[in-house]
């Protein structure tokens, strides 16, 4: 009897660790500083360290749910499933990560306290879509995500953050009435259906094959605003005047992620695939992926700015999980969930260095990049290394997703994607190559050879460089360790045995 | 305790108003307290004992009927509770130094009366009693003490409520004439019948619809929502306005949803929309936060009517959507527009220009706009999103799927006024330095503001109370059938 009420209370003791120091963050005054860490860190510890238990519970066949009737016949329900806990994961490590650069990156006066607070409670949100287990679940987390970010993306209260803002909460709040028809349509449809049941809607497939279409492109459209699908991206480039640590959090831990990973479930775990193929779903949605990933590198080339340029490169890279949804195969479906975990490690190890570079040398152009690699090495060496990645470089991480999502083309039969993610590396590589080659051979203007280079205060700051070395190095470590049980991958692909082993 | 409820708040309105002034504010305080704890029995004793109809015999007058059901206890409780609120914040906050006048005690008690007898009425004579009362103490209250403008939108709106009494009762008198009765759940099967009954129908409706106000005849809402004191205002645009549409939604939805349906309901719907769509372009636009706010109002007083087609096609659900909607509605916008005084007086003015920055002075406050905000769209996980879920399903349902989209593009239009008015309480407050030549700036009344605001979240997060009293008596019961 404990043991089953701890298993309903783990989901939201999850969300608690970090919802409770949210609380106490905007209660707390601006000047507590030391407070405010103290509850900070002590949050992000506690979720990895919780996720670390339920990690070890659901191995050990433990079964995590908590429910509550929200409304006749509509319940809120948090469950840890295998696809949940990849995405936790993700999340809270990354959290922990970002929580210790967004301290050192935050100067005292910058208004710390709303940003923490709302900082946790985007960590809330972002969690709750995660263990969601309906879409009535999903929804709620998914626009307290918008209404959180919000404040994060305007922080800096200039002019450039607010129409990167109005920008952000135009789409997102589209994104979320599109979201909220296809919703309450399936819910008057086929009732309340949960995540990992499928019986319900394939058996309405026959009848209403129409409308679960139309549904399913709802849905898809009200998740690709976040996911930053073309046409659907215009928000991502402009929402990246936020502070670092925000870019970070929305490139790579919480929001483009939120929508990517709704994607994943509404394909995997409430249509189902055979469901998906049988309607005909798949080949628009992988047809979607494609333009974008092509068309968000191609973007990505033009722009000189290394927050823009990152931000086009993140449109791309995410639909590769979308194109890994399209893929129906199993080695289709490992790139394309484990793709969730090394697009985040990349992304964000690539902001944290951005933002190291533009707060202590000032640096926001790729033109003005020249020789930073002999002044900052560690963090040019990290970026170099998520760089790599996101080329897809043996033995990065994202080699792994690229080999992944080819091998898997081919076994579906959709031997073109293998040219699509083909051009796309040539594309990521054109501009990230020229980067990384600016970054360490060439010198900066009016240096002469041979002087010294390394200013030891640019990285004295262990909590904002000790972030991108960590994550940078996770990067390398997930290609390397990639056949290591509790890699990334093997994670991946013993869930693609559940969703297309069969 | 529906005698209670409506004779408390009344013999406390003629108390107060005899004592001496410095003895009103905290009498009118404790009769309120004392109304909020009969209200809380009443809601208790209709979810547990079930719905009742008490009928006052009086002599030479139709019967006197009193409906206790869920949604007269609910309302009942939810006004008591705001109008204390209120009635604190009107103790804690000074518009311009001076607190509320002297008068303003007895006259919201006298209103918080006659809104009670309202939500109680069940027959229309009683109705229109009632009606004036709250005309009476509305109008007063945005007059009392008021400079000439303010003087102008009250007497505006004091014709208007006027003419809407009339009218009213004389649709009620050709209702009486027609069928011999004036209760309202009498009426089912006999008002269509004649010509007299249909055109009573006719006049009483256009009474209520330019009391809620509906568009096009709510010329006389903005003005004097906006210019009324901050301690009125929440009382205007949170309760007075639903008072007239519990009319309207009983004799509707439970009296004679056989008469000339589904075109006279289809008709109201299509009002609703209009007002839905044209409240929120008009709120897009406007220069002053108050009066983005009364638009605001205007809009979601749309949403209301929506219902109506939705119920007279037979989905319970739309009943409980308005009905959530009516409450869910009320502690928000109240939240909002005490929020809004506070920053203006911090700020120096009311224009939406000149909240700028307003974030950094009164941060207590903008989170209780911010918080209030998201009700009022509607975003889960608030009470407004309970409402608009239920007229959701409820369009979906009885396939006339026009009134969700008309409900989601006006969320949209909502989140777009609102958003224009809350993304400028941010700007330039990204950094202290201007914030230390001016502290942030907080009072016991932000407090007042922001647990409202904080209410209209936790009706979302625990609605099933609420929707369960709701559905006691209703006339198409939804959990009772379920």
């Amino acid at each position: 009897m404990a043991e089953a009420s701890l298993g309903s209370l783990l989901p939201v003791l999850l969300l608690l660790t970090s919802l409770v120091p949210a609380a106490v963050i905007f209660v707390l005054p601006e000047p507590r500083e030391r407070a405010r860490r103290l509850v900070n860190m002590a949050g992000a510890i506690l979720k990895v360290v919780l996720t670390g238990v339920l990690i070890a519970g659901v191995l050990g066949g433990g079964e995590y749910e908590w429910r509550r009737e929200l409304l006749t016949g509509v319940d809120l329900v948090l469950r840890v499933d295998p696809i949940p806990l990849l995405f936790v994961t993700l999340s809270s490590i990354l959290w922990l990560t970002t929580t210790v650069y967004a301290i050192g990156y935050l100067e005292p006066g910058q208004r710390r306290s709303r940003f923490f607070g709302f900082f946790s409670l985007c960590v809330t949100a972002t969690i709750g879509i995660a263990l969601a287990g309906n879409l009535v679940t999903f929804l709620i987390f998914y626009e307290l995500l918008t209404v959180a970010t919000y404040p994060l993306v305007v922080h800096q209260g200039d002019h450039r953050a607010l129409v990167g803002g109005r920008a952000y909460l135009l789409y997102s709040v589209t994104g979320g009435a599109v979201l909220l028809v296809a919703v309450a349509w399936l819910h008057v449809l086929a009732g309340p259906v949960e995540f990992l049941e499928y019986a319900p809607l394939a058996g309405l497939a026959g009848e209403h094959a129409t409308s679960l279409t139309l549904i399913f492109v709802l849905l898809v459209a009200g998740l690709a605003v976040k996911t930053a699908v073309v046409p659907l991206h215009g928000w991502l480039p402009k929402a990246m005047v936020a502070p670092a640590p925000v870019s970070a959090l929305l490139h790579a831990v919480a929001v483009v992620k939120a929508g990517a990973y709704g994607i994943v479930r509404v394909v995997y775990d409430l249509y189902g695939l055979a469901l998906a193929q049988q309607l005909r779903l798949l080949t628009p949605l992988l047809a979607l992926a494609a333009v974008t990933i092509v068309y968000g590198s191609l973007r990505a080339l033009a722009q000189d700015d290394l927050k823009r340029r990152l931000a086009y490169s993140t449109v791309s890279q995410l639909s590769y999980i979308v194109l890994g949804v399209g893929i129906a195969s199993l080695t289709g479906v490992t790139g394309g969930l484990v793709h969730l975990i090394h697009q985040g490690i990349q992304k964000v190890t690539l902001f944290y260095c951005a933002g190291n570079l533009a707060k202590q040398l000032g640096v926001t152009r790729i033109s003005e990049m020249r020789g930073v690699g002999r002044r900052m090495p560690l963090t040019m060496g990290a970026f170099t290394v998520a760089a790599l990645g996101m080329i897809g470089i043996p033995p990065t991480a994202g080699f792994v997703t690229k080999w992944h999502l080819g091998l898997g083309g081919l076994e579906a039969g959709q031997g073109w994607v293998i040219w699509v993610l083909l051009l796309s590396s040539v594309l990521n590589a054109a501009y990230f190559l020229p980067v990384i080659a600016r970054i360490w051979f060439l010198r900066v203007e009016g240096e002469r050879p041979g002087a010294p280079t390394l200013e030891r205060d640019l990285e004295r700051d262990p909590w904002l460089v000790l972030p991108a070395v960590a994550t940078g190095l996770s990067v390398l470590l997930a290609g390397l360790l990639a056949g290591a049980p509790l890699s990334p991958l093997s994670w991946a692909a013993s869930i693609a045995q559940e969703v297309a082993g069969s | 305790m529906s005698l209670v409820v409506l004779a408390l708040p009344l013999l406390g309105a003629g108390v107060v108003a005899l004592v001496a002034a410095r003895w009103r504010s905290p009498l009118t305080l404790t009769v309120l307290v004392l109304t909020l704890l009969s209200g809380a029995l009443m809601a208790q004793g209709v979810g547990s004992g079930g719905a009742r109809v008490v009928t006052l015999a009086a002599v030479g007058l139709p019967a006197a009927v009193v409906v206790e059901d869920g949604l007269s206890a609910a309302l009942v409780l939810v006004s008591s509770g705001l109008a204390l609120a209120t009635a604190l914040f009107g103790v804690l906050h000074r518009d311009a130094g001076a607190g509320p006048p002297a008068a303003y005690w007895p006259l919201s008690l006298a209103l918080l009366a006659g809104l009670h007898g309202l939500f109680l009425a069940g027959d229309l004579l009683t109705a229109y009693l009632w009606l004036e009362v709250v005309a009476v103490a509305g109008a007063a209250l945005v007059a009392w003490r008021g400079d000439g403008a303010r003087m102008a939108a009250a007497t505006r709106y004091f014709y208007a409520e006027l003419v809407a009494s009339v009218t009213f009762l004389a649709g009620t008198a050709l209702v009486w004439s027609a069928t011999g009765t004036v209760v309202i759940t009498d009426l089912a099967g006999q008002v269509g019948d004649s010509t007299g009954g249909r055109l009573g129908l006719a006049l009483l409706t256009t009474g209520l619809l330019l009391k809620v106000p509906v568009v096009p005849l709510h010329f006389w809402l903005p003005a004097a929502h906006t210019l009324a004191p901050s301690a009125v205002s929440p009382l205007l645009s949170g309760l007075v306005v639903k008072s007239a549409f519990v009319i309207l939604l009983r004799t509707w939805v439970g009296g004679v949803p056989e008469v000339g349906q589904p075109t006279l309901a289809l008709l109201l719907g299509v009002l609703g929309a209009v007002a839905v769509l044209w409240g929120g372009l008009t709120a897009l636009r406007v220069e002053r936060a108050k009066v983005l706010v009364a638009y605001s109002t205007v809009s979601q007083l749309g949403l209301l009517l929506l219902a109506v087609p939705l119920a007279v096609a037979g989905s319970g659900e739309a009943w409980l959507g308005a009905a959530f909607h009516a409450i869910a509605h009320a502690l928000p916008k109240a939240a909002l527009l005490m929020a809004v005084a506070l920053l203006a007086h911090t700020m120096g003015g009311g224009t939406v220009d000149r909240l700028t920055g307003a974030a950094a002075r009164r941060p207590v406050a903008a989170f209780a706009a911010g918080l209030a905000a998201l009700s009022l769209v509607g975003l889960p996980p608030t009470g407004g999103f309970v409402a608009k879920w239920y007229l959701v399903v409820a369009s979906l349902t009885t396939g006339q799927w026009w009134w969700a989209a008309t409900i989601v593009a006006g969320s949209f239009l909502t989140a777009a006024y609102l958003a224009r008015l809350l993304q400028r309480f941010f700007r330039g407050a990204g950094r202290t330095v201007a914030g230390e030549s001016e502290p942030a700036e907080r009072g016991r009344a932000d407090v007042v503001a922001l647990g409202l605001a904080a209410a209209g979240l936790l009706l979302g997060l625990y609605p099933n109370a609420l929707l369960g009293l709701l559905d006691v008596g209703a006339p198409l019961g939804v959990m009772a059938r379920g």
